[in-house]
């Protein structure tokens, strides 16, 4: 794990389409062994069991050639969090971690996450808008697993989930939204009015039950029985593009109304990003979210999106603690956060 | 069970790729798979004449299959 504490994971790239608006596209399946019961109801044993079945299929696979592997039950809290961080476990997979796993490919674009929810929830992630990549990756990755495990499926409902809102293809696809022109010029409970209408679910930096920081929003799409995969694919990618027309519209308003007001907040962040002596993450996440957009509207040209990329991932407290390699209370934190962002900023 | 999944999904009919650990079973699926795709892609040329060709293997293939 030390290795991966100084790299960025390619998601985080800043490569791919809109960058600045789409900060990372994801795609997963879950899946689940035929003869076992779903994780919630297996005993210790069984888990074990399915955890090295899984673990021995997945890592026979190219996708997963020198993929690191975890049991969580022996990872200490702190690095725990570290991957929940990177977004390559689940909040969900890092509480109680008897009988549970990761495997993660190299470049960090691939998870399988064993006995969370389901006995396999295998996500693929890319960096901007491209969903065609995880979506494709994905399927792959899961129809060479299938031919080597037995999954959970019987017609006419498909594969078998622990949850029924995964039943059918077990496919979910999401990405995380910059949406600042949409918060600034107030106009966000429209958008989710209409998301709401066309079954998409939207949520904050970590997923389910998370709140949003820095205007940073997670769009998944919800329905896994009634449309195919490449069905779910296209409405979704549809879903983002509107949203995505709706931001940009929104950042034309701001230009136009309070052209002044907006630079000033621009200029007004990076100068406390970049002098700051104590920051806490949800502030940092702010000052990032106005930078950002100043790079959007063209205010702002000599930072990259993938340094604020870096800022936000190394600004979390996991993060922070690893870089620095030293376990610290908030106070402490805040204060090395505002060393690190100052550092980072002054090198660009 | 079916009135909770139509509650969620609008739907209770999977319309999803279809999996078999039978391998003869497997195979067949995975050739059908294959025209579809084929299918898919001709329609997209406007390869008619193909694309009729392909979708009379499919219907063979599909009656066989059952």
């Amino acid at each position: 794990m030390r290795e991966m504490v100084e790299r960025t994971p390619r998601w985080l790239s800043a490569e791919g389409k809109f960058p600045e608006m789409v900060i990372s596209s994801r795609a997963r399946v879950a899946r689940n062994l035929e003869g076992f019961l779903f994780p919630g109801k297996l005993d210790g044993k069984l888990k074990k069991e399915v955890l090295k079945e899984v673990r021995k299929a997945a890592l026979s696979l190219p996708e997963f050639k020198e993929a690191l592997y975890f049991e969580i039950s022996e990872l200490s809290d702190l690095d725990r969090v570290f991957l929940a961080e990177r977004h390559l476990i689940s909040l969900d997979l890092l509480a109680d971690g008897e009988g549970k796993g990761v495997i993660i490919s190299r470049d960090e674009t691939l998870s399988l996450m064993i006995n969370e929810e389901d006995h396999i929830r295998l996500q693929a992630f890319a960096p901007g808008l491209n969903l065609e990549e995880v979506f494709e990756k994905v399927l792959r990755v899961e129809e060479k697993l299938g031919e080597m495990l037995n999954y959970a499926y019987r017609e006419p409902y498909g594969f078998l989930t622990s949850c029924p809102t995964n039943t059918g293809t077990g496919l979910r696809l999401s990405v995380l939204l910059h949406l600042a022109g949409i918060v600034y010029s107030k106009q966000l409970e429209g958008l989710l009015r209409n998301l709401a209408k066309v079954k998409v679910s939207v949520r904050g930096l970590y997923g389910e039950g998370t709140n949003v920081e820095g205007n940073v929003f997670q769009i998944s799409s919800l329905l896994s029985l009634g449309v195919s995969e490449r069905e779910t694919l296209e409405s979704f990618r549809d879903v983002v593009e509107i949203t995505l027309d709706f931001e940009k519209k929104s950042r034309e308003i701001l230009l136009e109304n309070m052209k002044e007001a907006l630079e000033d907040k621009i200029q007004r962040s990076l100068a406390i990003l970049s002098s700051a002596r104590l920051l806490s993450f949800k502030e940092t996440a702010e000052y990032v979210s106005a930078v950002r957009l100043g790079i959007g509207i063209g205010k702002i040209f000599d930072i990259k999106v993938r340094t604020l990329n870096e800022l936000l991932l190394f600004s979390q407290p996991a993060h922070l603690q690893k870089l620095f390699g030293k376990e610290m209370g908030p106070r402490e934190r805040d204060e090395k956060r505002a060393s690190y962002v100052r550092t980072k900023l002054k090198a660009e | 069970m079916k009135e909770i999944l139509e509650e969620i999904h609008g739907s209770t009919l999977y319309r999803g790729r279809r999996y078999s650990t039978d391998r003869k079973v497997s195979e067949l699926l995975k050739r059908e798979k294959e025209l579809e795709e084929a299918l898919e892609k001709a329609v997209r040329e406007e390869n008619f004449e193909e694309a009729a060709r392909i979708r009379d293997e499919l219907q063979k293939l599909r009656e066989n299959g059952k």
